[in-house]
């Protein structure tokens, strides 16, 4: 007789849901799984016999057929294993299971019987919404956060098997601590001094902004960087899941309480890889830091230093906020809207003021082109960041806390969404035109800076889009004025200057 | 390696190129054989007698014997037609000969072959050597320029290395009064081939310091920009002039071989005094300290040629700053480059407002006197400019 039991896989964010099918028949003894397992899950056979016999149940010597439908879904992972075994013990009769239908089984199973975490369970519970899911205790909440019928928990196939088959109750979840949203501790009022570079955070968060620190080394750019996602909005609700699902994916665990609503900040080495950076890898196309950082910053610290095909990358989730994956086996799109913050130092030997630099022509032109192109392009807010000085490091004037800088962000943020439904650093070229009108001594002052060869066409929108940032800020609904122009004026920061 | 060709101009006729000049390339270009070795080689004989002796294995005079091969190979390989065409409008000098410049006949360093392009009239009157480092600030940018014109209005010959920054800057100042009908010329000292254009970045002023100046070089056609060309090079302008001028160094560099090499043929050293907080100052301020003469301001340097005549006034035909902006120049006085942070926190040392307020005051100041020409604003650093000379 044939059996099916419910469970799923993940392919990137999205689960998939699985049905496994148990053949048991007269023949010659052997175990069989059909439909598409990958590696992992082709030894699903091994720990499934194991897990059986010392759980102390028989295994059937006669020719077991497993098929996962659909067939045509690659299924990945070890989460298949207990939906396997229960499956085979239906079919073989050891067990009789009442509403078999209504149960959807996630976890892998240990050679001694035990259930262990795996990852992807929110995605994978996500597609069981109307049945009851048993999932390995430690995936618990993330089981919890897409919301099924009911969430069970079991750290055994005995337990399992006693709770569906009526003859125990089902365990009970281990209380968990209460909820305790940890405030991040990164303040601004750390950083001393760095008026322009806080100035650039504040507008980066304000306006959504791209946002590139250029300084020497040792000037406080992580620092700074880190301090951005405590100026940011909190998640929506919505955002907040697609976050979770992300991290679940990855087998990263979910905070206690559910889906935090703190942007998230990552901060990849260097060294990534291309598929680190975005995704994909094996046939379930594992999200990467691209999506790890959906809803929060990316920051990228030796900007330069990253493969140039990594970088470029990039231009999708920045365009689109999100990543398509796309493989022989599986295509998938995954969330990846975040504000990147990009760090480097000024010229390979570090830099520092005009004079300083001992850099020769050839390396600052190899220099210089690895920081052309598109990428570069979309850093609206460049700030120069030096080493703060000895009276900064030692003063004791305090600056202003993260807490006061995040209300006005708040306030310019909810400026620019009521005029355009977008954040100002969407604005296109027509929309420039509409919503940041510059005022005629603002346009003179722009016109002098093109006619003087210091601004481009691009450097112009960029200017542009600050500038409306800084308007927002001020709380002028109007025409973009000269001082706001001046001001993102002076905040440009230029890499590899070249020498004349 | 770029082997650019010159444009053919018609006009004066190609310089003569002798059967001496030929053998003296094919010397020239041997491996392992730098000035020091030519000048060994040519010491007592000619070109051509040289290249016989090498040939006929004369005993005991190693490394001669290594050069024989590659004498052959060079003989075979390259014939006279195809040694005159590399040369182009090159022109070749042998020490010794009447056009060998006077000023380096007597130098105990001088180079037994010399190639060049231009008019060797250009050293012919008095010279001055203007030179400083490659990673400049605009001042030293906009120094170097003003005093390149004041030098060529004043018919002065300006000898510099046609390197990026202060060399570079110079000669568009001698160009830059040319064009307003100085008489003052270009002359360049380059260390590689002459037609090895390097910096590429220099090419067009390259061509145009050999168009109405002097471009000399000891390295034979197809010589690479070696490093160890450069200081060698950098003797020959310490020789060439009668003063030589350092705009902005550092404690170590180019420029401070030059000083060296200058100081050794007794030839007076002028430096341009900087802020003391300026890594491209301390060389010059080092050699002011250690005695060298002072350019206080542009005219310095002719009256120290004994060209008091042509000294020119310096009237600042900028706009004068309103109050506002006056306290902004005022925070650059004996600084140098500052970024947007130093300014905003410097004006707010000096008043009460905000934060906020203080930032777009100075960003709108920095504007107007970035207009003005009282400043530069290069990769979001600030720096002041001095006045420029008419």
């Amino acid at each position: 007789m044939s059996i099916f039991v419910r469970t799923s896989t993940v392919t990137g964010t999205n689960g998939r849901a699985v049905t496994v099918e148990a053949h048991i028949a007269t023949g010659l003894p052997g175990f069989t799984i059909l439909g598409r397992p990958d590696d992992v899950c082709r030894e699903s056979r091994e720990r499934v016999r194991a897990a059986l016999l010392s759980s102390g149940f028989h295994w059937p010597a006669r020719r077991i057929t497993i098929n996962l439908s659909p067939s045509g879904t690659r299924k990945v992972g070890s989460a298949l294993d207990l939906a396997m075994a229960i499956a085979i013990l239906a079919a073989d009769d050891q067990i009789e299971v009442a509403e078999l239908d209504d149960i959807a089984f996630i976890g892998e199973l240990g050679l001694d019987g035990s259930i262990r975490a795996v990852p992807g369970v929110a995605p994978m519970a996500a597609v069981h919404r109307e049945r009851m899911v048993v999932v390995p205790p430690a995936n618990a909440r993330e089981a919890d956060i897409v919301q099924p019928r009911r969430v069970e928990v079991a750290s055994s196939l005995v337990d399992v098997v006693a709770a569906i088959t009526r003859a125990r109750p089902w365990p009970v979840r281990v209380a968990e601590p209460p909820v305790v949203d940890a405030p991040s501790t990164l303040d601004l009022a750390d950083v001393r001094g760095q008026t322009a570079a806080r100035l650039g955070l504040e507008l980066s968060a304000a306006g959504g902004h791209h946002l590139l620190l250029v300084g020497p080394p040792g000037a406080g750019k992580t620092m700074l960087a880190q301090r951005l996602p405590g100026l940011l909005p909190e998640l929506d609700a919505d955002t907040a899941l697609e976050v979770m699902m992300v991290r679940s994916a990855v087998g990263e665990s979910i905070p206690v309480g559910g889906p935090t609503s703190m942007p998230p900040i990552r901060m990849p080495h260097h060294s990534a890889s291309h598929v680190s950076m975005v995704g994909g890898g094996s046939a379930n196309l594992r999200p990467g830091e691209v999506s790890l950082a959906h809803g929060g910053v990316l920051f990228l610290d030796e900007l330069g230093e990253f493969a140039p095909s990594t970088l470029d990358a990039l231009r999708q989730p920045l365009e689109e906020g999100v990543i398509r994956l796309s493989r022989a086996s599986a295509t998938a799109v995954l969330p990846a809207r975040f504000t990147l913050v990009g760090a480097t130092n000024p010229c390979p030997c570090g830099g520092g003021p005009p004079g300083s630099c001992e850099c020769d022509e050839t390396a600052l032109a190899r220099y210089r082109r690895r920081f052309s192109g598109p990428l570069v392009d979309r850093f609206d807010v460049r700030v120069v960041v030096n080493r703060p000085g000895p009276d900064e490091l030692l003063g004791t004037g305090s600056s202003e806390c993260t807490a006061l800088v995040r209300e006005r962000v708040l306030a310019t943020r909810a400026i620019a969404i009521e005029r355009q439904g977008v954040l100002n650093a969407r604005l296109s070229g027509p929309m420039l035109d509409e919503f940041a009108r510059p005022t005629a001594a603002a346009t003179n002052l722009l016109r002098a800076e093109l006619e003087a060869g210091r601004l481009s066409g691009r450097g112009l929108h960029r200017i542009r889009r600050v500038a409306r940032t800084l308007a927002d800020r001020d709380g002028i609904h109007g025409d973009v004025g000269d001082e706001h122009v001046a001001l993102a004026l002076s905040l440009r920061a230029r890499i590899a200057a070249r020498h004349r | 390696m770029n082997t650019s060709r010159w444009p053919s101009r018609s006009g004066p006729a190609l310089p003569l190129v002798t059967a001496e000049h030929l053998a003296a390339i094919r010397l020239a270009r041997l491996p392992g054989v730098g000035p020091r070795r030519l000048r060994a080689l040519l010491d007592h004989r000619t070109p051509i007698d040289a290249v016989s002796v090498i040939l006929d294995g004369s005993p005991g005079s190693e490394p001669w014997s290594e050069w024989v091969p590659h004498l052959r190979a060079d003989l075979a390989k390259h014939s006279d037609d195809a040694l005159r065409e590399q040369l182009g409008e090159s022109g070749v000098i042998l020490r010794g000969e009447p056009t060998y410049p006077a000023a380096l006949a007597a130098d105990h360093e001088a180079p037994a072959v010399l190639f060049y392009r231009g008019d060797l009239d250009a050293l012919r009157t008095r010279r001055v050597a203007v030179i400083g480092t490659r990673h400049c600030t605009e001042r030293g940018r906009a120094i170097a320029v003003d005093v390149g014109r004041t030098l060529a209005g004043g018919g002065v010959s300006v000898v510099s290395g046609l390197a990026l920054g202060i060399d570079a800057a110079a000669h568009r100042g001698v160009m830059a009064a040319r064009e307003e009908g100085a008489s003052g010329r270009p002359v360049a000292i380059v260390a590689s081939g002459l037609d090895v254009v390097y910096p590429r970045a220099n090419g067009g002023l390259w061509k145009v310091v050999a168009e109405s100046g002097l471009i000399i070089t000891e390295s034979p056609p197809g010589t690479a920009p070696d490093r160890f060309r450069f200081p060698l090079r950098n003797r020959l302008i310490a020789a060439l002039g009668e003063l030589v001028l350092v705009v902005e160094s550092r404690i170590q560099g180019g420029s401070m071989i030059t000083v060296d090499e200058a100081l050794k043929r007794d030839v007076p050293v002028m430096a341009v005094p900087g802020p003391v907080d300026l890594p491209v100052s301390a060389g010059t301020n080092q050699l002011l300290r250690d005695g060298a003469h002072v350019m206080a301001e542009v005219g310095d340097v002719l009256v120290a040629l004994g060209l008091h005549a042509v000294v020119p006034t310096i009237r600042d035909r900028r706009p004068a700053p309103d109050d506002r902006d006056r306290d902004v120049l005022a925070v650059f006085r004996d600084v140098g480059p500052l970024t947007f942070d130093m300014v905003v926190d410097r004006m707010r040392a000096r008043s009460t407002n905000l934060v906020g307020a203080t930032m777009t005051d100075c960003a709108l100041s920095l504007g107007r006197l970035e207009a003005q020409g009282w400043i530069i604003t290069e990769g979001g650093w600030f720096e002041l400019l001095p006045a420029p000379s008419d």
